[in-house]
Protein backbone atom coordinates (compact mmCIF):
# COMPACT_ATOMS: atom_id res chain seq x y z
CA UNK A 1 0.00 0.00 0.00
CA UNK A 2 0.89 3.43 -0.69
CA UNK A 3 1.01 6.41 1.56
CA UNK A 4 2.16 8.81 -0.57
CA UNK A 5 1.68 9.13 -4.12
CA UNK A 6 2.34 11.85 -6.65
CA UNK A 7 1.51 12.42 -10.39
CA UNK A 8 2.91 14.72 -11.93
CA UNK A 9 3.51 17.03 -9.21
CA UNK A 10 4.72 20.81 -10.04
CA UNK A 11 4.52 23.82 -8.63
CA UNK A 12 5.92 26.96 -10.09
CA UNK A 13 6.50 30.46 -8.97
CA UNK A 14 6.30 32.86 -11.46
CA UNK A 15 8.55 32.00 -13.78
CA UNK A 16 10.56 29.63 -11.56
CA UNK A 17 9.65 25.87 -11.60
CA UNK A 18 10.08 24.70 -8.11
CA UNK A 19 8.79 21.11 -8.92
CA UNK A 20 8.50 19.14 -12.25
CA UNK A 21 6.14 16.86 -12.76
CA UNK A 22 7.38 14.54 -9.68
CA UNK A 23 6.10 11.31 -9.32
CA UNK A 24 6.53 9.76 -5.57
CA UNK A 25 5.53 6.64 -4.08
CA UNK A 26 6.41 5.63 -0.57
CA UNK A 27 5.29 2.47 0.04
CA UNK A 28 3.61 2.12 3.78
CA UNK A 29 5.89 1.08 6.97
CA UNK A 30 9.11 2.39 5.38
CA UNK A 31 12.04 4.96 6.09
CA UNK A 32 11.85 6.83 2.68
CA UNK A 33 14.73 9.19 2.55
CA UNK A 34 14.51 12.26 -0.08
CA UNK A 35 17.53 13.45 -0.98
CA UNK A 36 18.69 16.26 -3.28
CA UNK A 37 21.14 19.64 -2.96
CA UNK A 38 19.47 22.55 -1.65
CA UNK A 39 16.91 24.27 -3.38
CA UNK A 40 15.98 21.41 -5.44
CA UNK A 41 12.73 21.06 -4.32
CA UNK A 42 12.44 18.54 -1.42
CA UNK A 43 10.90 21.09 0.93
CA UNK A 44 8.37 22.28 -1.57
CA UNK A 45 6.84 18.66 -2.12
CA UNK A 46 6.46 18.14 1.81
CA UNK A 47 5.05 21.65 1.91
CA UNK A 48 2.65 20.61 -0.39
CA UNK A 49 1.64 16.69 1.69
CA UNK A 50 1.10 18.70 4.55
CA UNK A 51 -1.05 21.20 2.87
CA UNK A 52 0.98 24.35 3.31
CA UNK A 53 1.42 24.51 -0.50
CA UNK A 54 -0.99 24.52 -3.46
CA UNK A 55 0.62 22.76 -6.47
CA UNK A 56 0.20 24.44 -9.68
CA UNK A 57 -0.52 21.15 -11.52
CA UNK A 58 -0.44 17.19 -10.98
CA UNK A 59 -2.06 15.36 -7.81
CA UNK A 60 -0.89 13.98 -4.31
CA UNK A 61 -2.30 11.69 -2.56
CA UNK A 62 -2.01 10.99 1.07
CA UNK A 63 -3.07 8.16 3.27
CA UNK A 64 -5.05 7.39 0.53
CA UNK A 65 -6.48 11.08 0.36
CA UNK A 66 -6.39 14.01 -1.73
CA UNK A 67 -3.79 16.50 -0.13
CA UNK A 68 -5.42 19.43 -0.80
CA UNK A 69 -9.19 18.51 -0.80
CA UNK A 70 -8.45 16.38 2.58
CA UNK A 71 -5.56 18.64 3.76
CA UNK A 72 -7.43 18.72 7.55
CA UNK A 73 -8.19 14.84 7.71
CA UNK A 74 -4.84 14.12 6.73
CA UNK A 75 -3.04 16.30 9.05
CA UNK A 76 -4.99 14.10 12.07
CA UNK A 77 -2.42 11.38 11.05
CA UNK A 78 0.31 12.92 9.89
CA UNK A 79 3.35 14.40 11.76
CA UNK A 80 5.37 17.48 10.27
CA UNK A 81 8.37 19.35 11.23
CA UNK A 82 9.37 21.91 8.60
CA UNK A 83 13.43 22.51 8.52
CA UNK A 84 13.67 25.77 10.45
CA UNK A 85 11.77 24.91 13.12
CA UNK A 86 9.78 28.51 14.22
CA UNK A 87 7.64 28.20 17.52
CA UNK A 88 6.01 30.70 19.73
CA UNK A 89 9.08 31.76 21.45
CA UNK A 90 7.21 33.48 24.57
CA UNK A 91 5.41 30.04 26.03
CA UNK A 92 7.61 27.24 27.86
CA UNK A 93 7.82 24.24 26.12
CA UNK A 94 5.46 22.26 28.33
CA UNK A 95 2.83 24.95 27.21
CA UNK A 96 3.46 24.78 23.91
CA UNK A 97 2.91 21.00 24.00
CA UNK A 98 -0.20 21.14 25.99
CA UNK A 99 -1.74 23.74 23.07
CA UNK A 100 -0.90 21.23 20.32
CA UNK A 101 -2.24 18.82 22.01
CA UNK A 102 -5.24 20.28 22.49
CA UNK A 103 -5.33 21.47 19.23
CA UNK A 104 -5.05 17.71 17.90
CA UNK A 105 -8.22 16.72 20.22
CA UNK A 106 -5.96 15.60 23.03
CA UNK A 107 -4.51 12.39 24.45
CA UNK A 108 -0.83 12.56 23.35
CA UNK A 109 0.60 13.71 26.85
CA UNK A 110 1.79 10.45 28.16
CA UNK A 111 3.58 9.87 24.73
CA UNK A 112 4.79 13.32 25.18
CA UNK A 113 6.76 13.02 28.11
CA UNK A 114 8.08 9.34 27.19
CA UNK A 115 9.71 11.63 24.55
CA UNK A 116 10.70 14.70 26.55
CA UNK A 117 12.68 12.24 28.61
CA UNK A 118 14.13 10.58 25.58
CA UNK A 119 15.24 13.77 24.11
CA UNK A 120 16.20 14.57 27.62
CA UNK A 121 14.66 18.39 26.91
CA UNK A 122 13.43 20.99 29.72
CA UNK A 123 10.20 22.02 28.61
CA UNK A 124 9.63 24.04 31.58
CA UNK A 125 12.12 26.95 30.17
CA UNK A 126 10.81 29.59 28.04
CA UNK A 127 11.33 29.01 23.92
CA UNK A 128 13.19 32.03 23.52
CA UNK A 129 15.42 30.67 25.91
CA UNK A 130 16.27 27.52 24.19
CA UNK A 131 19.03 26.86 21.67
CA UNK A 132 18.74 25.75 18.16
CA UNK A 133 19.31 22.11 19.23
CA UNK A 134 16.72 22.33 22.03
CA UNK A 135 13.72 24.29 19.71
CA UNK A 136 14.20 21.36 17.11
CA UNK A 137 14.05 18.64 19.58
CA UNK A 138 10.85 20.32 20.62
CA UNK A 139 9.91 20.40 17.27
CA UNK A 140 10.43 16.63 16.99
CA UNK A 141 8.19 15.84 20.31
CA UNK A 142 4.66 18.03 18.73
CA UNK A 143 5.80 16.09 15.76
CA UNK A 144 5.82 12.54 16.57
CA UNK A 145 3.73 12.95 19.78
CA UNK A 146 0.36 11.80 18.79
CA UNK A 147 1.69 8.47 17.64
CA UNK A 148 1.14 9.57 13.84
CA UNK A 149 0.83 6.77 10.93
CA UNK A 150 3.15 9.08 9.16
CA UNK A 151 6.04 10.91 9.85
CA UNK A 152 6.95 14.32 7.35
CA UNK A 153 10.44 15.81 8.36
CA UNK A 154 12.44 18.63 7.04
CA UNK A 155 15.84 17.58 7.56
CA UNK A 156 15.17 17.51 11.24
CA UNK A 157 18.95 16.37 12.34
CA UNK A 158 20.97 19.73 11.30
CA UNK A 159 20.86 20.91 14.52
CA UNK A 160 21.23 17.51 16.95
CA UNK A 161 24.22 16.07 18.41
CA UNK A 162 25.06 13.05 17.09
CA UNK A 163 23.58 11.36 20.39
CA UNK A 164 20.22 13.22 20.05
CA UNK A 165 20.34 12.33 15.94
CA UNK A 166 21.11 8.27 17.19
CA UNK A 167 18.14 8.68 19.44
CA UNK A 168 15.87 9.85 16.98
CA UNK A 169 16.99 7.26 14.49
CA UNK A 170 15.79 4.76 17.02
CA UNK A 171 12.65 6.64 17.28
CA UNK A 172 11.97 6.59 13.58
CA UNK A 173 12.80 2.87 13.22
CA UNK A 174 10.97 1.85 16.29
CA UNK A 175 7.81 3.94 14.29
CA UNK A 176 8.79 1.77 11.32
CA UNK A 177 8.67 -1.63 12.68
CA UNK A 178 5.05 -0.33 14.04
CA UNK A 179 4.06 -0.14 10.55
CA UNK A 180 4.18 3.69 10.17
CA UNK A 181 5.83 5.72 7.28
CA UNK A 182 8.61 8.26 7.76
CA UNK A 183 9.46 10.96 4.86
CA UNK A 184 12.91 11.90 5.67
CA UNK A 185 14.42 14.59 3.95
CA UNK A 186 18.29 14.86 4.11
CA UNK A 187 21.16 16.73 2.19
CA UNK A 188 23.65 14.34 4.02
CA UNK A 189 24.44 10.73 2.61
CA UNK A 190 25.36 8.78 5.31
CA UNK A 191 22.18 9.73 7.48
CA UNK A 192 19.66 8.47 4.46
CA UNK A 193 22.01 5.68 3.87
CA UNK A 194 22.41 4.81 7.77
CA UNK A 195 18.18 4.71 8.24
CA UNK A 196 16.86 4.70 5.28
CA UNK A 197 15.08 1.95 3.07
CA UNK A 198 14.66 3.42 0.05
CA UNK A 199 15.84 6.68 -1.32
CA UNK A 200 14.30 9.60 -3.82
CA UNK A 201 16.98 11.89 -5.09
CA UNK A 202 15.50 15.03 -6.41
CA UNK A 203 17.42 17.88 -8.78
CA UNK A 204 16.43 20.83 -10.32
CA UNK A 205 12.26 20.24 -9.34
CA UNK A 206 12.50 16.56 -10.96
CA UNK A 207 13.51 13.04 -9.13
CA UNK A 208 15.76 11.64 -11.04
CA UNK A 209 16.28 8.63 -9.13
CA UNK A 210 13.80 6.64 -7.12
CA UNK A 211 15.07 3.24 -5.48
CA UNK A 212 15.70 1.12 -2.30
CA UNK A 213 19.33 1.79 -0.63
CA UNK A 214 20.40 -1.67 -1.59
CA UNK A 215 19.84 -1.43 -5.37
CA UNK A 216 21.73 2.31 -5.18
CA UNK A 217 24.61 0.25 -3.18
CA UNK A 218 24.75 -2.50 -5.89
CA UNK A 219 25.50 0.45 -8.48
CA UNK A 220 27.87 2.10 -6.16
CA UNK A 221 31.56 2.52 -6.39
CA UNK A 222 34.68 0.60 -4.16
CA UNK A 223 37.62 1.98 -4.02
CA UNK A 224 40.06 -1.04 -4.16
CA UNK A 225 43.80 -0.41 -3.86
CA UNK A 226 46.28 -3.54 -3.89
CA UNK A 227 49.82 -4.70 -4.70
CA UNK A 228 51.53 -7.20 -6.97
CA UNK A 229 53.67 -9.83 -5.81
CA UNK A 230 55.14 -10.55 -9.34
CA UNK A 231 54.34 -8.99 -12.91
CA UNK A 232 53.42 -5.28 -13.87
CA UNK A 233 50.21 -3.48 -13.11
CA UNK A 234 50.96 -2.83 -17.05
CA UNK A 235 50.32 -6.54 -18.02
CA UNK A 236 46.70 -6.32 -16.71
CA UNK A 237 43.43 -7.17 -17.99
CA UNK A 238 41.48 -4.60 -16.22
CA UNK A 239 37.54 -6.02 -16.67
CA UNK A 240 34.97 -3.68 -17.71
CA UNK A 241 33.68 -2.79 -14.44
CA UNK A 242 36.58 -1.28 -13.09
CA UNK A 243 38.47 2.33 -14.02
CA UNK A 244 41.80 2.64 -12.97
CA UNK A 245 42.85 5.56 -10.84
CA UNK A 246 46.71 5.19 -10.79
CA UNK A 247 49.61 3.05 -10.73
CA UNK A 248 52.21 4.25 -7.88
CA UNK A 249 55.59 2.27 -6.97
CA UNK A 250 53.42 -1.36 -7.44
CA UNK A 251 50.32 -0.35 -5.77
CA UNK A 252 47.17 -0.22 -8.02
CA UNK A 253 44.77 1.84 -7.47
CA UNK A 254 40.91 1.53 -8.92
CA UNK A 255 37.04 1.79 -8.35
CA UNK A 256 34.77 -0.86 -9.12
CA UNK A 257 30.96 -0.27 -9.50
CA UNK A 258 28.95 -3.44 -9.27
CA UNK A 259 28.89 -6.50 -8.02
CA UNK A 260 31.39 -7.30 -5.83
CA UNK A 261 32.16 -11.37 -6.93
CA UNK A 262 33.57 -10.58 -10.03
CA UNK A 263 35.84 -8.80 -8.80
CA UNK A 264 37.13 -11.31 -6.10
CA UNK A 265 37.66 -13.64 -8.89
CA UNK A 266 39.62 -11.54 -10.85
CA UNK A 267 41.43 -10.45 -8.23
CA UNK A 268 42.29 -14.02 -7.36
CA UNK A 269 43.85 -14.51 -10.54
CA UNK A 270 46.49 -12.15 -9.13
CA UNK A 271 49.59 -13.15 -7.47
CA UNK A 272 48.82 -10.09 -4.49
CA UNK A 273 51.09 -8.76 -2.25
CA UNK A 274 48.35 -6.90 -0.36
CA UNK A 275 45.10 -5.34 -0.89
CA UNK A 276 42.27 -3.62 0.26
CA UNK A 277 38.74 -3.48 -0.47
CA UNK A 278 36.44 0.18 0.35
CA UNK A 279 32.61 -0.84 0.88
CA UNK A 280 30.69 0.37 -1.31
CA UNK A 281 30.85 4.27 -1.35
CA UNK A 282 27.12 5.74 -2.32
CA UNK A 283 28.72 9.35 -1.98
CA UNK A 284 30.54 9.59 -5.48
CA UNK A 285 26.97 7.98 -6.70
CA UNK A 286 24.98 11.50 -4.83
CA UNK A 287 27.61 13.43 -5.46
CA UNK A 288 27.44 12.30 -9.82
CA UNK A 289 23.52 12.60 -10.01
CA UNK A 290 24.09 15.82 -8.15
CA UNK A 291 26.23 17.42 -11.01
CA UNK A 292 24.66 15.74 -14.28
CA UNK B 1 -16.47 25.92 13.55
CA UNK B 2 -14.04 27.25 16.36
CA UNK B 3 -11.07 25.40 17.93
CA UNK B 4 -11.14 25.76 21.39
CA UNK B 5 -7.30 25.38 21.78
CA UNK B 6 -6.63 28.07 19.58
CA UNK B 7 -9.39 30.62 20.63
CA UNK B 8 -8.13 29.84 24.22
CA UNK B 9 -4.14 30.57 22.98
CA UNK B 10 -5.42 33.52 21.04
CA UNK B 11 -6.93 35.11 24.11
CA UNK B 12 -4.50 34.19 26.20
CA UNK B 13 -1.75 36.02 24.15
CA UNK B 14 -3.38 39.48 23.65
CA UNK B 15 -5.53 39.47 26.81
CA UNK B 16 -2.87 41.29 29.07
CA UNK B 17 -2.44 43.61 25.75
CA UNK B 18 -6.37 44.26 25.97
CA UNK B 19 -6.02 44.80 29.62
CA UNK B 20 -3.22 47.65 29.97
CA UNK B 21 -5.44 49.01 26.76
CA UNK B 22 -8.87 49.13 29.09
CA UNK B 23 -7.41 50.53 31.35
CA UNK B 24 -5.59 53.67 29.95
CA UNK B 25 -8.50 54.04 27.93
CA UNK B 26 -10.97 53.82 30.97
CA UNK B 27 -8.80 55.89 33.28
CA UNK B 28 -8.48 58.83 30.84
CA UNK B 29 -12.37 59.04 30.03
CA UNK B 30 -12.57 58.81 33.68
CA UNK B 31 -10.30 61.97 33.62
CA UNK B 32 -11.79 63.48 30.87
CA UNK B 33 -15.03 63.48 33.02
CA UNK B 34 -13.37 65.28 35.85
CA UNK B 35 -11.79 67.57 33.22
CA UNK B 36 -15.16 68.81 31.85
CA UNK B 37 -16.12 69.59 35.17
CA UNK B 38 -13.28 71.54 35.94
CA UNK B 39 -13.86 73.55 32.54
CA UNK B 40 -16.44 76.05 31.80
CA UNK B 41 -18.23 76.01 28.91
CA UNK B 42 -17.51 78.76 27.71
CA UNK B 43 -13.76 78.26 27.89
CA UNK B 44 -14.76 75.08 25.58
CA UNK B 45 -16.22 77.06 23.19
CA UNK B 46 -14.20 79.29 22.82
CA UNK B 47 -11.33 76.61 22.01
CA UNK B 48 -14.08 75.30 19.73
CA UNK B 49 -14.04 78.59 17.50
CA UNK B 50 -10.51 77.92 16.28
CA UNK B 51 -11.03 77.22 12.83
CA UNK B 52 -8.78 73.95 12.73
CA UNK B 53 -9.82 72.55 16.21
CA UNK B 54 -13.52 73.13 15.03
CA UNK B 55 -12.94 71.03 11.19
CA UNK B 56 -10.30 68.50 13.25
CA UNK B 57 -13.30 67.65 15.14
CA UNK B 58 -15.77 68.09 12.35
CA UNK B 59 -13.84 65.36 11.21
CA UNK B 60 -13.73 62.78 13.80
CA UNK B 61 -17.23 63.13 15.30
CA UNK B 62 -19.13 64.13 11.61
CA UNK B 63 -21.04 67.20 13.14
CA UNK B 64 -20.00 70.76 14.27
CA UNK B 65 -19.68 70.35 18.01
CA UNK B 66 -21.05 74.05 18.48
CA UNK B 67 -24.24 73.15 17.26
CA UNK B 68 -24.69 71.01 20.42
CA UNK B 69 -25.77 72.03 24.04
CA UNK B 70 -26.83 68.89 25.56
CA UNK B 71 -24.44 67.62 28.22
CA UNK B 72 -23.68 64.41 26.18
CA UNK B 73 -22.46 66.81 23.34
CA UNK B 74 -18.92 67.55 25.44
CA UNK B 75 -18.60 63.92 26.57
CA UNK B 76 -19.35 62.50 23.48
CA UNK B 77 -16.08 64.10 22.32
CA UNK B 78 -14.10 61.14 24.22
CA UNK B 79 -15.81 58.87 21.58
CA UNK B 80 -13.68 60.62 19.10
CA UNK B 81 -10.40 61.89 21.25
CA UNK B 82 -7.39 61.27 19.48
CA UNK B 83 -5.87 59.52 22.30
CA UNK B 84 -9.01 57.40 22.78
CA UNK B 85 -8.73 56.43 19.24
CA UNK B 86 -4.86 55.83 18.79
CA UNK B 87 -5.05 52.95 21.28
CA UNK B 88 -7.91 51.57 20.21
CA UNK B 89 -6.87 51.66 16.47
CA UNK B 90 -3.56 50.87 17.61
CA UNK B 91 -4.68 47.75 19.32
CA UNK B 92 -7.22 46.36 16.72
CA UNK B 93 -4.54 46.40 13.98
CA UNK B 94 -1.85 44.79 16.88
CA UNK B 95 -3.89 41.78 17.19
CA UNK B 96 -5.43 41.57 13.61
CA UNK B 97 -2.17 41.72 12.17
CA UNK B 98 -0.53 39.39 14.87
CA UNK B 99 -3.06 36.31 14.61
CA UNK B 100 -2.46 36.03 10.73
CA UNK B 101 0.46 38.08 9.32
CA UNK B 102 2.41 37.43 12.54
CA UNK B 103 1.98 33.78 12.27
CA UNK B 104 3.81 33.72 9.31
CA UNK B 105 6.22 36.24 9.87
CA UNK B 106 7.70 34.47 12.78
CA UNK B 107 7.07 31.48 10.73
CA UNK B 108 5.11 29.94 13.52
CA UNK B 109 2.05 29.56 11.05
CA UNK B 110 3.81 26.24 9.71
CA UNK B 111 3.20 24.36 13.11
CA UNK B 112 -0.17 25.99 12.93
CA UNK B 113 -1.32 25.40 9.58
CA UNK B 114 -0.25 21.73 9.87
CA UNK B 115 -2.20 21.04 13.39
CA UNK B 116 -5.75 19.53 11.92
CA UNK B 117 -7.91 22.59 12.34
CA UNK B 118 -8.76 23.58 8.76
CA UNK B 119 -7.32 27.30 7.68
CA UNK B 120 -11.62 27.81 8.11
CA UNK B 121 -11.80 27.42 11.43
CA UNK B 122 -8.21 29.14 12.40
CA UNK B 123 -9.43 32.16 10.45
CA UNK B 124 -12.75 31.94 12.45
CA UNK B 125 -11.43 31.37 15.83
CA UNK B 126 -8.70 34.30 15.63
CA UNK B 127 -11.59 36.49 14.24
CA UNK B 128 -13.62 36.27 17.13
CA UNK B 129 -10.93 36.81 19.57
CA UNK B 130 -10.40 39.83 17.54
CA UNK B 131 -13.72 40.95 17.06
CA UNK B 132 -15.08 40.14 20.60
CA UNK B 133 -11.66 42.03 22.42
CA UNK B 134 -11.98 44.91 19.95
CA UNK B 135 -15.65 45.28 20.86
CA UNK B 136 -15.06 45.08 24.42
CA UNK B 137 -12.46 47.21 24.28
CA UNK B 138 -15.11 49.95 22.73
CA UNK B 139 -16.86 49.92 25.40
CA UNK B 140 -14.51 49.80 27.75
CA UNK B 141 -15.23 54.38 26.79
CA UNK B 142 -18.86 53.61 27.92
CA UNK B 143 -17.81 52.74 30.84
CA UNK B 144 -15.23 55.33 31.69
CA UNK B 145 -18.19 57.42 31.04
CA UNK B 146 -20.49 55.89 32.61
CA UNK B 147 -17.79 55.83 36.03
CA UNK B 148 -16.45 59.58 35.54
CA UNK B 149 -20.46 60.24 35.77
CA UNK B 150 -21.41 58.49 38.42
CA UNK B 151 -18.03 59.96 40.48
CA UNK B 152 -18.40 63.48 39.24
CA UNK B 153 -22.49 63.46 40.01
CA UNK B 154 -23.47 64.58 36.11
CA UNK B 155 -26.25 62.84 36.70
CA UNK B 156 -28.03 64.53 33.25
CA UNK B 157 -26.07 62.82 31.32
CA UNK B 158 -28.36 60.22 29.26
CA UNK B 159 -25.58 57.02 29.19
CA UNK B 160 -28.00 55.38 26.75
CA UNK B 161 -27.36 58.30 23.90
CA UNK B 162 -24.02 57.50 24.29
CA UNK B 163 -24.54 53.72 24.52
CA UNK B 164 -25.76 54.19 20.54
CA UNK B 165 -22.54 56.60 20.01
CA UNK B 166 -20.76 53.46 21.54
CA UNK B 167 -22.24 51.20 19.39
CA UNK B 168 -21.41 53.54 15.98
CA UNK B 169 -17.97 53.15 17.63
CA UNK B 170 -18.73 49.48 17.56
CA UNK B 171 -19.48 49.36 14.33
CA UNK B 172 -16.01 51.34 12.70
CA UNK B 173 -13.33 49.29 14.96
CA UNK B 174 -15.86 45.70 13.03
CA UNK B 175 -14.87 47.71 9.70
CA UNK B 176 -11.37 48.20 11.08
CA UNK B 177 -10.54 44.74 11.98
CA UNK B 178 -12.28 43.32 8.98
CA UNK B 179 -10.03 45.37 6.77
CA UNK B 180 -7.15 44.89 9.01
CA UNK B 181 -7.91 41.29 8.98
CA UNK B 182 -8.39 40.85 5.32
CA UNK B 183 -4.81 42.49 4.82
CA UNK B 184 -3.33 40.28 7.45
CA UNK B 185 -4.38 37.16 5.51
CA UNK B 186 -2.64 38.57 2.26
CA UNK B 187 0.61 39.40 4.19
CA UNK B 188 3.52 38.30 4.53
CA UNK B 189 4.95 40.52 6.42
CA UNK B 190 3.33 42.15 9.75
CA UNK B 191 4.66 45.53 9.25
CA UNK B 192 3.49 45.57 5.57
CA UNK B 193 -0.13 44.27 7.13
CA UNK B 194 -0.30 47.07 9.94
CA UNK B 195 0.88 49.79 7.35
CA UNK B 196 -1.76 48.98 4.77
CA UNK B 197 -4.16 48.38 7.13
CA UNK B 198 -2.76 52.07 8.95
CA UNK B 199 -3.25 53.28 5.16
CA UNK B 200 -6.84 53.20 5.09
CA UNK B 201 -7.49 54.74 8.30
CA UNK B 202 -4.92 57.41 7.44
CA UNK B 203 -7.05 58.19 4.06
CA UNK B 204 -10.35 58.05 6.04
CA UNK B 205 -9.21 60.83 8.48
CA UNK B 206 -7.50 63.08 5.24
CA UNK B 207 -10.48 62.54 3.18
CA UNK B 208 -12.89 63.77 6.39
CA UNK B 209 -10.39 66.59 7.10
CA UNK B 210 -9.92 67.79 3.95
CA UNK B 211 -13.55 68.02 2.62
CA UNK B 212 -14.92 70.28 5.39
CA UNK B 213 -12.42 72.97 3.80
CA UNK B 214 -12.52 72.05 0.38
CA UNK B 215 -15.79 70.82 -0.83
CA UNK B 216 -14.53 69.36 -4.12
CA UNK B 217 -13.63 66.22 -2.73
CA UNK B 218 -16.91 65.69 -0.63
CA UNK B 219 -17.50 63.33 -4.11
CA UNK B 220 -15.36 61.07 -2.18
CA UNK B 221 -16.77 61.57 1.59
CA UNK B 222 -18.59 57.68 0.71
CA UNK B 223 -15.27 56.08 0.30
CA UNK B 224 -14.03 57.63 3.92
CA UNK B 225 -15.16 55.16 6.35
CA UNK B 226 -15.20 57.77 9.22
CA UNK B 227 -18.21 59.68 6.82
CA UNK B 228 -20.15 56.75 8.80
CA UNK B 229 -18.87 57.46 12.21
CA UNK B 230 -21.05 60.68 13.58
CA UNK B 231 -21.18 60.60 17.40
CA UNK B 232 -22.40 64.25 17.41
CA UNK B 233 -24.69 63.44 15.05
CA UNK B 234 -26.33 60.94 17.04
CA UNK B 235 -26.42 62.67 20.27
CA UNK B 236 -28.14 66.26 18.05
CA UNK B 237 -30.81 63.67 16.68
CA UNK B 238 -30.94 61.32 19.30
CA UNK B 239 -31.57 58.89 16.80
CA UNK B 240 -30.08 55.33 16.13
CA UNK B 241 -27.57 55.69 12.61
CA UNK B 242 -28.71 52.55 11.10
CA UNK B 243 -27.49 53.39 7.78
CA UNK B 244 -24.21 54.24 8.99
CA UNK B 245 -23.87 51.26 11.09
CA UNK B 246 -25.09 48.73 8.38
CA UNK B 247 -22.51 50.17 5.80
CA UNK B 248 -19.86 50.03 8.33
CA UNK B 249 -20.87 46.16 9.43
CA UNK B 250 -21.14 45.23 5.86
CA UNK B 251 -17.62 46.48 4.70
CA UNK B 252 -16.40 44.87 7.54
CA UNK B 253 -18.37 41.58 6.86
CA UNK B 254 -17.39 42.09 3.16
CA UNK B 255 -13.68 42.56 4.20
CA UNK B 256 -13.67 39.41 6.42
CA UNK B 257 -14.97 36.68 4.37
CA UNK B 258 -12.59 38.02 1.28
CA UNK B 259 -9.55 37.34 4.16
CA UNK B 260 -11.48 33.72 4.60
CA UNK B 261 -10.90 33.17 1.19
CA UNK B 262 -7.72 34.05 0.60
CA UNK B 263 -6.63 32.53 3.59
CA UNK B 264 -7.99 29.01 2.69
CA UNK B 265 -6.48 29.49 -0.89
CA UNK B 266 -3.14 30.75 -0.31
CA UNK B 267 0.09 29.19 -0.40
CA UNK B 268 2.78 29.49 2.70
CA UNK B 269 6.14 29.10 1.49
CA UNK B 270 9.44 27.92 3.53
CA UNK B 271 11.25 31.16 4.75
Amino acid sequence: MLVIETQQLSKRYGSIRALDGIDLHVPAGSIYGFLGPNGAGKTTAMRILVGLLRPSTGRASVLGMDAIRESTTIRKRVGYQSGDVRLYEWMTGRRLLAFVDAARGGGSQQEAERLRARFDLNLDRRIRDYSRGMKQKLGLIAALMHRPELLILDEPTTALDPLVQQTLYDELRAAADQGRTVLFSSHTLSEVELLCDRVAIIRSGKIIEDNHIETLRRRAVRRVSFRLRTGSAAELQFPERCILQSTQDGMVSLSWTGEIQPLLRWMAGMDLQDASIGPPDLEDLFTAYYRT
Amino acid sequence: MLNPALLKRTLRDYLPIWAAAAIMIAGFVVLFNFAMQAIPRQQTEVWLEIPWIRRFFVALAGADALELTRPEGMLSFVFSHPLVWTLLVAFCLTISSGVLAGEVDRGTMDLLATLPISRSRIYISVSIVTLLLTIALCWMVWLGAWIGTSMTGATEVRMRLLAVVCCNLCAAMVCLSGWSLLVSAMSERRGMAVAVAFGIIFYSFVINFLRTMWPALEPLAFTSYLTYYTPLVIIRDEAWPWSHLLILIAIGAACWTAGLLVLRRRDFPAR
